[in-house]
């Protein structure tokens, strides 16, 4: 959890005793300080950690009014996601591309084996990707559900919004070009809350019974 | 030589957990989901068997669930490798008899290591 999440207003003062300091707010504001929303936030982060992962530093560009980025790269995979019910959003459906150029492909740490196409190894880091999300928005109350990712390309690459859902376009910058990733789906902010940590298990932890 | 089961529908997974294990000494067979995975372990004996959870047709869970219901694949150690993290998931393939469950991205030393001293 970052510092700049939390609610400034409960932060304690340098002249409380500790046994008066109130224990600090764990409700955010839906659009923190630095104008991005939690959602914008929290799948910006979890890009950047999966490139980290496989040794690419991304660069996040602002969201800005442009919705259509000028040229999606070649290599696109889509995933699927339903919110669960009982949860934050609830029923709600929504999909997940990631585009990435082939050279930001080959300068992977680990590259696809030899024989594998690359477009298997996009759609298993949509898949990587769509986990990270998840994993973020379970602090939120927020449980969802992927489906199965697969490729998309020529015109499907091109992100528009369907079924009323609202696209969100983030791009990042790479040494090798720039990754492309969409959101669609209407994720009302105002609908979660930080409720603390959760069980889930962290990116690459391994647990035996 | 021990012969260890990898199931999940990437075949970028399949492969470098199979060139992996195969690099350490196991003789590795490869299912694309669930189905094809227990027609697999019913028709050969495993060491091990790793399973995806997220897969088409079948999921790794109910693979899980069907090996360990089955008299000869229940004794099979199986762990999960997935990107699910969710604490209610891994309590449900605790009960059902998994031996572990790893989340994805893979360090593959990990994995070997894991396969090494879980295979039967």
């Amino acid at each position: 959890m970052s510092e700049k999440f939390k609610e400034p207003s409960a932060a304690p003062t340098a002249t409380a005793a500790p046994s008066q300091v109130e224990p600090r707010a764990h409700v955010l504001p839906a659009r923190p300080a630095t104008g991005r929303g939690v959602v914008d936030c929290l799948l910006q982060g979890a890009l950047v950690e999966l490139f980290a992962a496989y040794g690419v530093a991304l660069a996040p560009l602002p969201r800005d009014g442009r919705q259509q980025p000028e040229l999606v790269p070649s290599l696109s995979a889509v995933i699927g996601f339903t919110a669960s019910p009982g949860g934050a959003w609830a029923n709600t459906r929504g999909q997940l591309t990631l585009s990435v150029p082939g050279p930001v492909l080959d300068g992977m740490e680990r590259r696809p084996a030899l024989g594998v196409r690359p477009e298997d190894w996009v759609r298993e880091l949509v898949n990587q990707l769509m986990g990270r999300v998840k994993n973020r928005f379970l602090p939120y109350g927020a449980r969802l559900q992927a489906g199965i990712p697969s490729s998309i390309g020529g015109a499907a690459r091109q992100p528009r919004p369907t079924q009323g859902g609202t696209l969100r376009v983030y791009r990042a910058r790479t040494l090798r070009g720039e990754v492309v990733t969409t959101l669609d789906a209407s994720l009302d902010e105002s609908e979660i809350a930080y409720l603390g940590r959760t069980h889930e298990l962290a990116e690459g932890e391994l647990i035996l019974f | 030589m021990k012969h260890v089961l990898i199931v999940d529908d990437s075949q970028t997974i399949r492969r470098e957990v199979s060139d992996a294990l195969s690099q350490a000494g196991f003789a590795v067979v490869e299912a694309e989901d669930g189905v094809a995975g227990l027609e697999c372990a019913r028709l050969q004996e495993f060491s091990m068997i790793l399973v995806d959870v997220n897969m088409p047709r079948m999921g790794g869970l109910d693979m899980l669930d069907h090996l360990k219901r089955d008299p000869k694949t229940a004794s099979i150690p199986v762990l999960l490798i997935t990107t699910e993290a969710d604490a209610e998931l891994v309590q449900r393939a605790r009960d059902a008899g998994a031996k572990g469950w790893l989340v994805k991205p893979i360090k593959l030393k990990q994995v070997v290591s894991t396969v090494s001293a879980l295979a039967v």
